[in-house]
């Protein structure tokens, strides 16, 4: 089925390729809010944070290109796209540690 | 031409410390034009420019710095709940203010130092060094977050920050 297997030869898009627009216009949004909370404040946890938003746009971006230009074999943009989830995992795993490493050090008590 | 010069002047007297994009948006007018009147304006010493941790306001004559810093920081939610907590409670410990509001610690002193540096509110040690946060003027304090509205983009930045803070805390 065309809409469902990315059929090369259809004039529907995929609708992996739809779903896929959704999300990085959905997550580009998100993007701009962690970069102007990163702004705001201006801490490492928030430029962490606005690198893993960046990594989960990057994976929409590689399921649009691979599916609607064909550019990239099935193998090669799953790796890709696994190869991001592991960078927005360290992302968020570098700004849990640093948002704890740092709140210690901040003046307000208990 | 006036008749824009007029209205935009207008505005800036309801709204004090309103962006351009503010202005541009609730008078329906091209950016470029808001722009262009506001500069004339600027120049012609009746409205005033300051930039506040990163984002421009315009205000009309007559705001000193203390008024305009007072309303930047009163355009973001949590230091709304932040001073209007303050004022009903009285003289609360900042464990008890993060605990009411369920901000995490982050949010709450981030906000604490913009509301600090405005003078609405005030951290008092006793002897053992324990931190009490005072409203410096509690009845003015009130008038002001009545007179100033959030946009909808700063209550999504604002919400934001709350929801990062508080999932890094944990």
């Amino acid at each position: 089925m065309v809409l469902l297997d990315g059929g090369a030869t259809g004039t529907l898009p995929p609708l992996v390729v739809v779903v896929a627009v959704l999300a990085a216009v959905g997550t580009a949004g998100v993007l701009g809010v962690a970069l102007a909370a990163y702004v705001r404040r201006r801490e490492r946890s928030y430029l962490l944070v606005v690198g893993a938003v960046a990594a989960l746009l990057g994976r929409s971006l590689v399921t649009v290109y691979a599916y609607g230009f064909a550019g990239l074999s099935s193998g090669g943009h799953h790796l890709i796209e696994h190869g991001f989830d592991v960078v927005l995992v360290a992302l968020v795993i570098a700004a849990v540690y640093y948002a704890r490493s740092v709140a210690p050090a901040r003046e307000v008590e208990p | 031409m006036t008749g824009v010069r007029d209205r935009i002047h207008a505005h800036l007297r309801t709204h004090p410390g309103v962006h351009v994009s503010a202005v541009v948006r609730e008078l329906d007018l091209a950016r470029g034009q808001v722009q262009h009147h506001l500069d004339a304006l600027v120049g012609e010493d009746a409205v005033v420019v300051e930039r506040f941790r990163g984002r421009t306001h315009y205000y009309p004559r007559g705001y000193d710095g203390r008024a305009r810093r007072r309303i930047a920081v009163l355009r973001r939610e949590t230091a709304r709940d932040i001073l209007v907590t303050l004022v009903e409670r009285g003289p609360t410990r900042p464990g008890a203010v993060a605990e009411t509001l369920s901000i995490a610690r982050s949010t709450l002193e981030y906000h604490l130092e913009a509301l600090a540096a405005a003078d609405l509110v005030a951290k008092r040690r006793d002897d053992a060094g324990r931190v009490t946060l005072v409203v410096t003027a509690p009845e003015s304090a009130l008038e002001l977050v009545a007179a100033t509205d959030p946009r909808v983009t700063d209550r999504v930045l604002d919400r934001f920050t709350r929801l990062v803070d508080a999932v890094l805390e944990g």
